[in-house]
């Protein structure tokens, strides 16, 4: 495998640490070896070259400042992408274009457009893509039997669903700050990547153009997409209320950009379904319900079961082998990162807009229609 | 080929997912012809055609013919097909599912097995029942998910074979499913099978709706078999088969040590037999006034009370006789409990001074003193049955009248008692009096002396007859004025 970006989030997959779900990361696995590490800062990618080096033993990886070098390797099977937000969906069609399966952090894309052409690349070139949206698979199964109760009908016919976050987009700066003298070690340009280039102003954080909840909100619209039974669907009317992103799906279920009034659990990356006859909260560190009975019951066989894997990143190894799609699968995370990113669209719009889930567009509203994509600088453009 | 062929071959060909993606495409383009250019990716060997083709698979919706290319594809591509089958949890794969589950290969073998979870029905439970018992975790984790057909039914009729039964117990009692309870219940009933008991209580710990129907079942007459299996619940149809059924052998106990346990459940019990013999058991058993006054307190009815004078006439015991002297007024047991008191206060009477004393007065008459009125006959000697309104007193000696009937001058009282003798005796009363007294002894007057004075015990004697049984005295004692006293012993 090939490791691009290796901060802190990919330096967690890489190596374990306290936030993450695999002990050890996959470098402590045994069905993966390391063959690179990819970063725009110098000190991150050779002291992680050298740790792995030092992990197994011997000279086997190498470090580098740009990942097409890595998709250019024939012996490496994987990349897992942990960079700055805005470049997800390009380093994920590039990948998919050398051949290569694919987990990638969320966002899966910053843009509609561009979670559609990672959709498009994923299905030509019959790769693998696992969306780093865990929690259908970590946390004790907790998010898989809150939608499996929700879809079972437990709390009754499904009404409303608090996704706790709002809508999230992107936007490139249109200002710029004073230069500032360019740190030693680092790619300025390949950290900008498909961004416009400006001059260095410090700032090299990995949501730096992010609007709203561009970062948290696919963890959300992911549990969201999966209770409500929509993962191949999507909004059909969005609009906002006391300042949230708020969005209704075909069914009629709405979804509100903003917590259940009173309830705790949701913060962590969690939603509140609530229905007929009662309401689920999950996060990650609770299932909680109203009435209470209703999450002790156990799940029943004859219930709904979905799809289900014990983890994450070994849902995505076990796919690389076995060619099956994993349990985060490209069409399932363009159809959560898109609910999160529609909402950001109306947030940025502040007016009720009609959203076509089967075309993909917005009825008859080009200034929306505008908005589903954003320009990259070349040679980024998908 | 020539090394020049190799080399110009190599550099010629595209490289493996470059052919993934034509291969792709040519599906994509193949129409009708889809299906067939899937069958052959997945059974030729060429790894990019074959990953083209698991990928297109995906979205292939015919999965009857899917599940009929299982047994034309290599063991690694069928193990990938079993898990496209299972996640599509079309059950038409059934068959050609079943057909893997026996294979030599343990992978393939193993994916079978766990695809017949979501595509499996009552039909392979043996099949998963015997998988599972040969130790294939996939066959354990495919008996959780069936879920087509009356699974449940399917694995209680499996029971009869005993190598089966840790599986099925295992699966059972993790599926926990109220429709299956039933038969579960009635099976183990027959059986008494320990394993399967063991099933029936996980399930009702596991799930408050799966425990409804052993709830509605429990009887006192099945708790033996069916409080092992819900007796940890907390549900007021426990409640009651425990307290009647851990009443009643906790009524039949001989052990005073239990008396506090009685006492709870005559307090707690709603079943009124069970209530009643616990409040029987623990008046039989208590030893003690402090659980007397306890069960005093729960008595219902005139019967618990007697019971509860019975057994405090048996102790000896103050606080006994205070707690009698409290219910020699009620209208339902006022004689019970004068008896009792009597008894208490014989039992706790100094052997040679008689303490068990009732009392009737201060009798006066307009214009005579104490020494007229010493000659003035008055109700108790009548003997008028009702006219006379008796009054215990504690038990003690010299008894103050003044105490027991007020300050007063001028007057008289009377005092009575009872001694029982084994046999006809002789006896000497020894007595003390302020002031004067008259003595009647088995009703006849024995003795009398019509005086002021200060108490001298034993000042008087007087010789009786004792007659086998009880025996009768009372006293008319004069009141001029200051004390008011007397005392009797009686010497053998």
């Amino acid at each position: 495998m090939g490791f691009i970006g290796v901060g802190g989030q990919g330096g967690g997959h890489l190596f374990g640490g306290a936030w993450t779900y695999l002990t050890g990361g996959y470098a402590a696995r045994r069905d993966v070896q390391v063959l690179a590490v990819c970063d725009v800062w110098r000190d991150r990618r050779e002291r992680a070259k050298q740790r792995l080096n030092q992990h197994y033993g011997r000279d086997v990886c190498e470090a580098y400042a740009d990942f097409r070098q890595v998709l250019e390797r024939a012996d490496i099977d994987a990349v897992l992408i942990a960079t700055p937000a805005h470049w997800h969906a390009v380093m994920s069609v590039r990948a998919v274009e050398a051949g290569k399966d694919v987990y990638c952090e969320k966002p899966t894309a910053v843009t509609i457009r561009e979670s559609q052409a990672v959709l498009a690349a994923v299905r030509q070139y019959a790769r693998i893509y696992q969306a780093g949206t865990q929690q259908r698979s970590e946390y004790g199964g907790r998010f898989r039997l809150a939608c499996e109760l929700v879809r079972s009908g437990r709390i009754g016919r499904l009404k409303e669903i608090y996704a706790w976050r709002d809508g999230g987009a992107i936007a490139w700066p249109k200002t710029f700050a004073p230069e500032k003298p360019l740190p030693d070690g680092f790619d300025w340009d390949l950290y900008l990547g498909p961004a416009p280039m400006f001059p260095f102003d410090g700032n090299t954080g990995p949501h730096r153009f992010d609007i709203g909840e561009l970062n948290w909100g696919q963890h959300h619209y992911d549990i969201v997409q999966w209770g409500a039974d929509a993962d191949a669907t999507g909004p059909v009317e969005l609009w906002v209320e006391n300042g949230r992103s708020c969005y209704r799906y075909a069914s009629g279920v709405t979804v509100y950009g903003r917590p259940y009034p009173g309830e705790k659990v949701g913060g962590n990356g969690g939603v509140c379904f609530v229905g007929e006859h009662g309401r689920i909260a999950v996060d990650r560190d609770a299932l909680v319900s109203e009435p209470p009975d209703i999450v002790r019951e156990p799940l029943r066989p004859v219930e709904v079961h979905l799809d289900r894997a014990d983890s994450h990143s070994g849902n995505f190894l076990d796919c690389v082998r076995s060619r099956l799609r994993p349990i985060c699968d490209i069409a399932i995370a363009h159809r959560s990162v898109s609910a999160l990113l529609l909402g950001g669209i109306v947030k940025q719009l502040q007016r009720p807009l009609q959203w076509d889930p089967a075309r993909e567009q917005f009825v008859g509203d080009d200034e929306a229609n505008a908005l589903l994509d954003i320009p990259h600088r070349p040679p980024w453009q998908l | 080929m020539n090394t020049l062929a190799i080399i110009l071959w190599l550099v010629a060909a595209p490289t493996e997912h470059i052919r993934c993606a034509e291969y792709v495409a040519r599906i994509n383009a193949a129409g009708e012809r889809a299906g067939a250019l899937i069958a052959d990716g997945l059974a030729g060997d060429d790894p990019a055609a074959q990953s083209a083709a698991m990928q297109a698979a995906h979205d292939f919706y015919d999965t009857r013919r899917l599940a009929a290319l299982l047994p034309t594809v290599s063991p690694p591509v069928q193990v990938a097909l079993l898990g496209l089958l299972a996640r599509r949890g079309d059950p038409v794969a059934m068959p050609s599912v079943v057909a893997l589950a026996r294979s030599a290969n343990t992978e393939v073998r193993a994916a079978a097995l766990r695809a017949l979870g979501p595509l499996g029905d009552a039909s392979v439970v043996r099949l998963l029942a015997e998988a599972a018992a040969n130790g294939e975790t996939a066959a354990r984790q495919a008996l959780l998910e069936l879920r087509r057909g009356d699974v449940g039914a399917a694995m209680v009729a499996e029971w009869a074979s005993p190598p089966l039964q840790k599986e099925l117990a295992r699966a059972l009692a993790q599926r926990a499913e109220p429709a299956t309870v039933g038969p579960m219940m009635k099976l183990y009933l027959e059986t008494g099978n320990e394993t399967l008991r063991e099933a029936l209580r996980q399930v009702c710990q596991r799930s408050r709706s799966a425990a409804e129907p052993v709830l509605a079942a429990l009887t006192e007459g099945n708790a033996g078999a069916l409080l092992p299996v819900c007796g940890g619940l907390v549900d007021p149809r426990v409640r009651v088969v425990l307290r009647r059924v851990g009443g009643r052998a906790l009524c039949g106990t001989k052990d005073p040590e239990l008396v506090p346990e009685l006492i709870e459940l005559a307090r707690v019990s709603d079943d009124a037999a069970v209530r009643a013999l616990a409040f029987r058991a623990a008046a039989r058993l208590s030893k003690g006034a402090a659980s007397f006054r306890q069960l005093l307190a729960l008595a219902k009815g005139p019967e618990e009370k007697r019971l509860v004078l019975a057994g405090l006439a048996a102790l000896r015991d103050a606080e006994a006789l205070k707690m009698a002297l409290s219910l020699c007024e009620d209208v339902e047991v006022g004689a019970e409990a004068a008896e009792a008191a009597r008894q208490l206060r014989e039992a706790l009477a100094k052997p040679e001074w008689l303490t068990n004393w009732e009392v009737a007065g201060p009798y006066r008459q307009e214009g005579k003193n104490f020494s007229q009125l010493f000659e003035i006959v008055f109700p108790p000697e009548t003997e008028e049955v009702g006219a006379v309104r008796w009054k215990v007193l504690p038990a003690e000696s010299p008894v103050d009248l003044q105490k027991a009937l007020g300050d007063g001058e001028q007057c008289v009282a009377y005092a009575r008692t009872r001694v029982l003798s084994d046999k006809e005796q002789p006896a000497r009363l020894e007595i003390g009096s302020d002031d004067g007294v008259k003595v009647w002894w088995n009703g006849q007057p024995v003795f009398a002396r019509n005086v002021a004075r200060l108490l001298t015990p034993g000042e008087e004697k007087v010789n009786v007859t004792l007659r086998p049984g009880v025996n009768t005295l009372m006293l008319k004692i004069t009141q001029n004025n200051l004390g008011w006293a007397f005392c009797v012993r009686l010497v053998k």
